[in-house]
């Protein structure tokens, strides 16, 4: 949905609003044997800061694996940080903002496919929040 | 007998119920379901992936992930670092993109986030299209996962 400098039309969001995530619950840890984010806050980046283009863009995620999914990034297999999953402290899922505006709680269970599917704009998937 | 004269002695026969549901709706991790250790490799032209991620998508329950070795090995993790999926048959995806690479350059950060270019074919990313399943038992034998054009 968002980017660093870049914009998007809302008529750019063909899979529709309502049916698209904007944002989302971000709380990670590495729980991997060694490691300096073994420890709250964990895996933790500024969402906006200064960029002359060679740094990352931290506050935009990959869906890859399943909300609170227990991976590292810091012991091996490592995962990437902006590939880290969604996650939260409180226990069953996390909350995310829809593209339309309204908040919803999605259960670490939901469907991998349809999870996937929410995260993009104009994916064609005809997926719904469930 | 004893049942009903202990509910007319307590002066808050509620106090208990009302702590049982408090703990259902609070209870993380009591409903956690049973799971096994799962590991495994995938190989896409009987060569290892070296990076990427597995995922075991269940009918219902919560899915499993891991990310791909550089031999082309892969754990899975439920609820917890390691311990595998849930009890019973997956379909499984598989991710392999550019942006996956340990030594990934940072993405550009004036064009559209992306995943970078796929490494193997788009059907794999799809647990619904990859046409590979996996049943997940109490104990397993390493899966093996070949994937192909």
């Amino acid at each position: 949905m968002f980017g660093y400098n870049f914009a998007r039309s809302i008529a750019g969001v063909t899979d529709g609003l309502s049916n698209t995530l904007a944002m989302g619950e971000f709380v990670q840890k590495d729980r991997g044997p060694t490691g300096p984010f073994n420890d709250w806050p964990g895996n933790c980046r500024c969402w906006i800061f200064g960029n002359d283009g060679s740094c990352g863009n931290y506050a935009v995620k990959v869906l890859v694996h399943p909300i609170n999914a227990p991976v590292d990034r810091m012991n091996a297999p490592y995962v990437g940080y902006n590939h880290l999953p969604m996650g939260s402290h409180h226990p069953g899922g996390a909350t995310f903002l829809v593209g339309d505006g309204s908040v919803t709680f999605l259960s670490e269970n939901i469907n991998m496919e349809t999870y996937l599917s929410l995260g993009s704009v104009d994916g064609g998937e005809n997926e719904q929040i469930p | 007998m004893n049942r009903f004269l202990d509910e007319r002695r307590s002066p808050f026969p509620w106090v208990g119920t009302v702590l049982l549901v408090t703990l259902a709706i609070a209870g993380c991790g009591g409903d956690q379901l049973s799971t096994a250790p799962v590991q495994g490799k995938v190989l896409y032209q009987g060569k290892p992936l070296q990076f990427g991620a597995v995922t075991f998508q269940p009918a219902a329950g919560p899915p499993a992930s891991g990310a791909i070795q550089s031999d082309g090995t892969f754990r899975l993790s439920t609820y917890g670092r390691n311990d595998g999926a849930i009890l019973g048959t997956h379909k499984v995806a598989v991710s392999c993109f550019d942006s996956q690479r340990p030594d990934a350059p940072p993405p550009d950060p004036n064009a559209e986030p992306g995943l970078g270019k796929p490494l193997i074919p788009q059907k794999y990313l799809s647990a619904d299209t990859s046409g590979l399943t996996a049943e997940v038992k109490s104990r397993n034998e390493p899966f093996e996962f070949q994937l192909t054009d």
